[in-house]
């Protein structure tokens, strides 16, 4: 297996040309029971990992249980809050009134998942889960909202980026915007592609052969995300036969690597390495110098990718060696 | 974990080469004023070449780099201690000589070139210990050639005095101390015909 440079065990490897798994000290005999270990599963000739959460994991949002008040959460565009029977009522005044608070993080590179658990009262509106801005504006929408009288739980996983999109809440996502609905149990809970997965100071070493032909479209070798591709880190074969690498935040590229062109069936290898302590990542390809960027503010992976990004974007080379410590 | 040094990602992503180079020494190998040994020999040879190197290091230092650098054990190390910090004498170099050998995992692997004797007379280092360390390198089994006089033999006509004590002359560094790019890719190119092809590295 693997060894960092302290000379320790890689916490990860997947090796599927040997038929090698090994995953946090311990060898697996195939890749099922390695998926098993790592929270990972195929989707097509692609792998997906996470969301791993500590089983006693403790929530970074305060009082979201509203037992006797709304302490910690603040209401705005025209909504309000306040605590009935142990509930939160939330009282809509117009499309996009929302309730919200803002996790308890003050540093970058880590993924929550933020949970709760809604129904209608009066209103005929539906609510949206959103991770994000302090209006709720810009941010992450979850995608089931809360649309009848029956108590729904509704999730989403989001990065908590703090100045300007560590916020958690609830806000009304169709008009016309009037009447209450209650929610309980709001929690953000952190999780990770995988168990002690290193989102602070990530290594990863990916090994594979370019497909047959040039991409018509970009074909994503590894991806990091919160199960969306606003915010993610991502190895990817373009359109013009370069690999390249590239860091994303709020929907906008901060920090790329045009790693260079490789051509067609050839073999390559990729290795970077984050760290959000230094903001700093170094990357090479097949025993080039580093090329290294400073200033970097990367997002919290909640999920890791093999194969495909979030949306899709196969990889049509051959089946990844990775390894992550 | 931490996060990995340049270094080691080179080696990682290389690990399935069989044509490496470790190299480490002082700024002559590590660079100065963006001229480097490594750099040069990489672009003579072609071949993936790591720096380990570090400016103002010691040749105890570089054993030291030698050793922290667990990853490049079997492979090819190509040293230059260009400027021998903190230089005391023929006897104690050649004994911390041959623990970086050893680090190194024996003259088989280990390749480099002798610290340099820089002009004006009377020159930076006494060019008569340079010389017999030279000598033990060779004595010893290290893959090398006589760079010395290699140097000598491309100074500047205005470093007539240099040349004339057998020293590298000013014109052929940056700032007294550091080679010109031209120098250093000469000193390199030369490395890559008289040591690595003629040992069939």
């Amino acid at each position: 297996v693997l060894r960092s440079e302290a000379g320790s065990p890689v916490l990860f490897q997947r090796d599927p040309t040997n038929g090698q798994y090994w995953f946090n000290g311990r060898s697996y005999a195939d890749e099922a029971s390695f998926l098993a270990a790592t929270v990972g599963a195929t989707s097509s000739a692609a792998r997906v990992f996470g969301p791993y959460m500590d089983p006693a994991g403790t929530s970074y949002l305060s009082n979201g249980t509203f037992d006797t008040n709304t302490t910690g959460w603040t209401a705005g565009a025209s909504g309000s809050i306040a605590s009935v029977g142990g509930e939160c009522q939330f009282t809509s005044g117009g499309n996009f009134s929302y309730f919200a608070q803002a996790l308890s993080v003050s540093d970058r590179k880590r993924a929550f998942k933020i949970a709760v658990t809604g129904r209608r009262g009066t209103s005929t509106n539906n609510f949206q889960i959103v991770g994000g801005n302090s209006s709720l504006a810009g941010g992450i929408f979850g995608s089931t909202q809360i649309t009848s009288t029956t108590p729904t739980e509704i999730s989403l996983y989001m990065d908590a980026i703090p100045s300007g999109g560590n916020f958690a809440g609830i806000r009304v996502n169709a008009a016309p915007g009037s009447g209450t609905a209650l929610f309980d149990n709001f929690t953000a809970i952190e999780c990770w592609p995988f168990r002690s997965y290193p989102n602070t100071e990530t290594n990863v070493l990916v090994e594979a052969t370019t497909p047959a032909s040039t991409p018509g479209s970009a074909q994503v070798i590894w991806q990091s995300d919160v199960n969306t591709e606003r915010d993610r880190q991502r190895l990817y074969y373009d359109t013009d036969g370069h690999l390249k690498w590239a860091n994303r935040t709020f929907n906008v590229d901060t920090d790329s690597f045009d790693l260079g062109a490789v051509a067609t069936s050839t073999a390559f290898s990729v290795a970077w390495t984050y760290s959000s302590s230094g903001n700093v990542i170094r990357i090479s390809l097949d025993g080039g110098v580093a090329q290294t960027k400073n200033g970097v503010a990367g997002p919290g992976p909640a999920f890791m990718r093999i194969g495909r990004s979030f949306t899709g974007e196969a990889w049509a080379g051959s089946d990844p060696f990775v390894a992550v410590w | 974990m931490a996060a990995s040094s340049s270094a080691f990602l080179q080696y990682l992503t290389s690990r399935n080469n069989p044509r490496v180079f470790v190299v480490p020494g002082d700024s002559y190998a590590a660079g100065a004023g963006g001229v480097s040994f490594a750099a040069s020999l990489r672009t003579a040879t072609g071949a993936v070449v790591i720096s380990i190197a570090v400016g103002s290091s010691t040749i105890t230092d570089q054993i030291t780099q030698v050793q922290n650098a667990w990853w490049a054990r079997g492979r090819k190390f190509i040293w230059w201690d260009g400027s021998p910090n903190s230089y005391g004498s023929v006897s104690a170099y050649l004994a911390n000589l041959d623990t970086l050998i050893a680090a190194c995992g024996g003259s088989a692997n280990f390749g480099g070139l002798c610290p340099l004797a820089m002009g004006p007379p009377p020159g930076s280092v006494s060019l008569a210990d340079m010389q017999a360390i030279y000598a033990g390198m060779v004595s010893r089994g290290v893959k090398t050639y006589d760079e010395q006089a290699y140097l000598v033999s491309l100074n500047d006509v205005a470093d007539a005095t240099s040349t004339a004590a057998g020293l590298v002359g000013p014109a052929s560094t940056q700032d007294g101390t550091h080679l010109t790019l031209a120098i250093m890719d000469s000193v390199a190119a030369k490395f890559e015909t008289d040591v690595i092809d003629a040992n069939g590295w």
